[in-house]
């Protein structure tokens, strides 16, 4: 941090003066953080009931309730107007360099609204080292060539030569510093517009007279090409809870390292938001795109069709482009039923900034009044910035974000954290009943603490082993399932083209299309996922069966309507690398060669199949290695900490049953106990409802 | 991706001679058929701003009806009416007749739209052999992407050198700057691959026939002069002599209908 001066240090990042507009289409999500905090009141009220351990408990519950952070991901072509819809949705229209030429190589997070201590930076910028810059070629995928684009065998080779070159001009641009800020990071405890300039914009870099006309005495983009990602922290009080919005350089830009980038970017994302230009509906990128994505989890596609303020007649186009992309959509295997929102990034800003509406370019204004006859109910009384910001699309946008995030990541954490606090309260009626049982005098424990404790070693390794054999005999089945799946490819293929030489030659371009081997690897996927569901609720409720039984066994009573609710199976997104095409390069030279020394094509069979088959094999090494090791990780894992926390509370139990029969009563009056009873009775039927099916997201 | 086929190349520069063949090219959308109106200054065939799924349409001068050509060069005649039940994959080409100027100098054959998902490259692939010179469009606000710069760098530099790149809807570019600096970073871009680049405002070019100024702001002046420059250097080798009765000054597009037009384009 030696070298650069601080810009300038005041806080000053513009904002709109209508970000009231942001909480139209956020609704939803309001009443989801107002429903978080009642769940939240009734884990006090548990904590309020119960003990040390009982609010150290309810306290953990919490905190990883609000841990979840949804992550949006904007994603598309470049110019697609990414960025400029992240800026209207933040209320910052000139917070993030939207430029006419594709300008940023950086995944920038805007954290909005996250908890951070006081100290902590609220800006923060990393830079690439050598390793990411090498990992990047090799595990951005492959979505050129998932698109047919032209040439996609060489894109590659193409990434690490012009990688190399820019290394090469920063080198030599930063001089001994360039080696200093690889793998480093700047941060920074304020945030304004000139430091998100100097980091996050590349600039135009066309060696002309012009650079220097951009390039102001803010130093702007002096290190954007080395930065990997940038943080950027602030608060949206619009918007009810924290999210984190992601702008990716965007694909299919003739600098292909962006691409590389955006599609790294994917891995953490929860929501994505794939962003098109209406005046050109979908292209092979955009479907190779939304393949990718929907691949990993089609729940998660929202498509943003922007520009349509370039639209001449939207009233008339919108339905056109509408039926167009479903048809492309159905027409190539995309996501059934998916979300379509329609707008214009360019409105929603018009709308955020101040007179925006007075410079409205004049086309796009003719194209805002076309489009509000049939899109805009008639209001009462109707501001004009409202209705432009409703037009835009954003609140749709926004709404089709909350709801799944009430439905996605929301309902998940939500179910999973009630079943755990009616784990609690089971627990602390379990205590109460033996309390109580112990005061009306016909109580008697009969396993000791060390008894008891052992036998739920026994419990919790039995139950295990049963997990593992049972996962161990789907994964095998699936392994051996996608290795049919696998060599029944490999044979269609080789006959296929066996038949295509045969009667074309080879002069004429052979292709097969993997979508085939692609489903059959996705259907086996499905397969195994509904059988690992099943297994788990299996094994996991004859874990708290178990459980419950110890229970009964350790106070030889029989304790009323006594259940253990067994936790939620984890979820998985299918593998990335089904989303990965399999490149069957048959024209290379050499292949030519072959076959031009006429000895018959059948002659080649072996290695075609070899050929093949070492393009397939790491996709489907993958799907059978680490994917599979994942799963079952993360099943044992689930396991382990719900038998964990159920032997902390028996074991807590058994304390409260040695205690003094005097002690008893001081700590827990025979009155108290009895209101006790009737308060967690409350709480339970709470609880059973949220861990059934979450929050009503309407 | 296909080997361009040198020899179909060689064998139509030195058989009969015959009319330039100019090809309009680009991204599905990016305003090809609204480039195709302005030359030849009447709708050739349906526009749509979802993509228009046709097979390559070969456009010569004249009345004949349109017909359709098999891939082993069977033809039969189709009505322009059904255009969209003309089975793509079968169909080399669709041949249309129109007596529009610009046609006594040369063919116009409008390809379809790369990077559409219903549409194989293969299509239009295995025309492009035939073809001598290309006018690519590319959308100004989205200018110039990978999956442009990659199927152009298939095209062999002969044909590179003799096509220009038509920059579409340049008035959607918002500021006098930002058309600058979209119009730098294309040149940029393509250096060398092109023999000039055009920014073209199509929809105020098409209405602005007539008015001059309008002509020339459009951008569209300039494009059509230096397009009559590159299919007269094109006829020298393809061994095409204008009719005299067309005199090759008046042909450029532009003068057909307004004879006020400054612009002169010597042979």
């Amino acid at each position: 941090m030696s070298e650069q001066q601080p810009i300038s240090e005041d806080d000053s990042l513009k904002v709109s003066n209508q970000t009231h507009l942001l909480a139209i289409g956020l609704e939803r999500l309001d009443k989801y953080t107002d429903q978080l905090s009642s769940f939240e009141h009734t884990l006090d009220r548990i904590a309020a009931v119960g003990d040390d351990m009982t609010a150290r408990q309810t306290g953990l519950l919490k905190t990883r309730l609000r841990a979840v952070t949804p992550s949006i991901t904007m994603i598309g072509q470049v110019k697609s107007g990414k960025t400029t819809l992240t800026n209207a949705m933040t209320g910052h229209p000139d917070l993030l360099p939207a430029d006419v030429n594709p300008w940023t190589s950086v995944v920038t997070s805007l954290h909005i609204n996250a908890e951070l201590a006081d100290d902590a930076p609220v800006a923060s910028f990393s830079f690439f080292n050598n390793d990411e810059w090498d990992k990047l070629v090799s595990t951005g995928g492959r979505l050129g060539e998932l698109a047919q684009r032209s040439g996609a065998e060489e894109e590659l080779e193409k990434v690490r030569e012009q990688i190399a070159t820019m290394r090469e001009q920063t080198r030599a641009r930063l001089g001994r510093n360039f080696e200093l800020l690889l793998g480093q990071s700047h941060d920074y405890g304020y945030l304004n517009d000139d430091l998100v300039q100097r980091y996050v914009c590349l600039g135009d870099n066309f060696d002309d007279d012009e650079k220097d006309e951009n390039a102001d005495s803010s130093q702007q983009g002096r290190f954007a090409d080395i930065t990997k990602s940038a943080d950027l922290f602030f608060d949206r009080p619009e918007i009810p809870m924290p999210i984190c919005i992601r702008d990716t350089p965007g694909v299919n830009d003739t600098f292909m390292m962006r691409e590389q980038i955006t599609i790294n970017s994917l891995r953490d994302s929860h929501i994505c938001v794939v962003v098109l230009s209406a005046h050109q509906a979908l292209t092979t990128m955009d479907m190779a795109l939304i393949r990718l994505i929907s691949n990993v989890r089609s729940r998660d596609v929202i498509i943003f069709v922007n520009r349509i303020d370039e639209l001449a007649n939207p009233a008339e186009q919108v339905p056109e482009i509408r039926e167009s992309i479903l048809q492309t959509l159905k027409d190539h295997n995309g996501p059934a039923d998916p979300q379509l929102v329609f707008g214009s990034a360019y409105w929603a800003n018009t709308a955020m900034t101040n007179d925006g509406l007075e410079n409205l370019v004049e086309d796009s204004a003719e194209a805002l009044l076309n489009w509000a006859e049939v899109a805009l109910e008639s209001r009462g009384d109707p501001d004009p910035a409202e209705m432009v910001w409703r037009l835009s699309g954003v609140p749709e946008l926004y709404n089709a974000i909350s709801e799944r995030i009430i439905e996605g990541v929301g309902r998940d954490k939500l179910t999973h954290a009630a079943k755990q606090a009616m784990n609690i309260v089971q627990g602390l009626q379990a205590s109460s009943n033996v309390v109580q049982l112990r005061l009306d005098g016909n109580a008697s424990l009969v396993l000791n603490k060390s008894e008891l404790s052992s036998r739920l070693d026994k419990i919790e390794s039995g139950i295990m082993a049963e997990l593992d054999e049972k996962l161990g005999v789907i994964i095998s089945n699936f392994a051996d399932r996608i290795d049919r799946s696998n060599a029944q490819f490999l044979d269609r293929a080789i006959e296929s083209l066996m038949q295509h030489l045969e009667t074309n030659g080879h002069d004429e371009v052979w292709q097969y299309n993997p979508n085939g081997l692609r489903m059959l690897l996705r259907s086996s996927y499905q397969v195994l996922n509904r059988k690992y569901n099943a297994i788990c609720n299996e094994v996991f409720s004859q874990a708290a069966k178990a459980l419950e039984q110890a229970y009964k066994d350790a106070f030889n009573v029989p304790v009323e309507g006594f259940t253990i609710e067994h936790p939620n199976v984890p979820s998985f997104p299918a593998p990335v690398s089904l989303g990965q095409t399999i490149a069957l390069d048959l024209q290379s030279t050499w292949w030519k060669k072959w076959w031009t020394r006429k000895r018959g094509y059948r002659a080649f069979t072996g290695d075609f199949y070899n050929l093949i088959k070492a393009e397939i094999d790491p996709i489907i090494n993958e799907m059978k290695g680490e994917q599979m090791e994942m799963i079952r990780e993360a099943a044992r894992k689930v396991l382990h900490d719900f038998v964990t926390e159920q032997r902390n509370m028996l074991l807590d139990v058994t304390e409260k049953a040695d205690v003094s029969l005097g002690d008893l009563d001081d700590l827990f009056g025979v009155k108290a106990q009895k209101e006790r009873g009737e308060i967690l009775n409350d709480i339970f039927s709470e609880l059973e409802v949220l861990a059934q099916s979450g929050f009503d997201s309407k | 991706m296909t080997e361009y086929n040198r020899s179909a190349q060689l064998n139509s520069s030195t058989s009969e001679p015959r009319k330039p063949r100019i090809a309009l090219m680009g991204e599905f959308s990016a305003g090809k058929s609204t480039l195709s109106n302005l030359l030849l200054e009447a709708r050739a065939l349906p526009e749509k701003v979802t993509a228009t799924r046709l097979s390559p349409v070969w456009i010569t001068y004249g009345n004949k009806p349109a017909y359709r050509e098999d891939m082993d060069g069977t033809t039969e005649p189709i009505s322009l009416s059904r255009l969209q039940h003309i089975p793509v994959l079968d169909t080399r080409a669709i041949h249309v007749a129109m007596p529009s100027e610009i046609l006594r100098i040369c063919d116009i054959i409008d390809m379809p739209g790369i990077s559409d998902p219903n549409m194989s490259p293969e299509v239009w692939q295995r025309v492009l052999p035939e073809v001598d010179a290309i006018l690519w469009c590319t959308h100004a606000t989205q200018a110039w992407r990978q999956s442009e710069a990659a199927v152009w760098d298939t095209i062999p530099d002969e044909i590179r050198q003799k096509s220009l790149l038509v920059v579409t809807r340049f008035d959607k570019l918002k500021t006098e700057s930002d058309r600058r600096r979209v119009l730098r970073r294309v040149e940029n871009e393509t250096r060398g691959k092109f023999r000039a680049i055009f920014p073209i405002a199509l929809i105020e070019a098409l209405a602005s026939r007539d008015v001059p100024e309008k002509w020339q702001t459009s951008g569209a002046d300039d494009f059509t002069n230096q397009l009559v420059d590159v299919i007269f250097e094109i006829a020298e080798k393809t061994g095409f002599a204008p009719k005299p009765r067309v005199e090759p000054t008046k042909v450029s597009v532009r003068r057909v209908r307004a004879s006020n037009s400054t612009a002169h384009r010597p042979a």
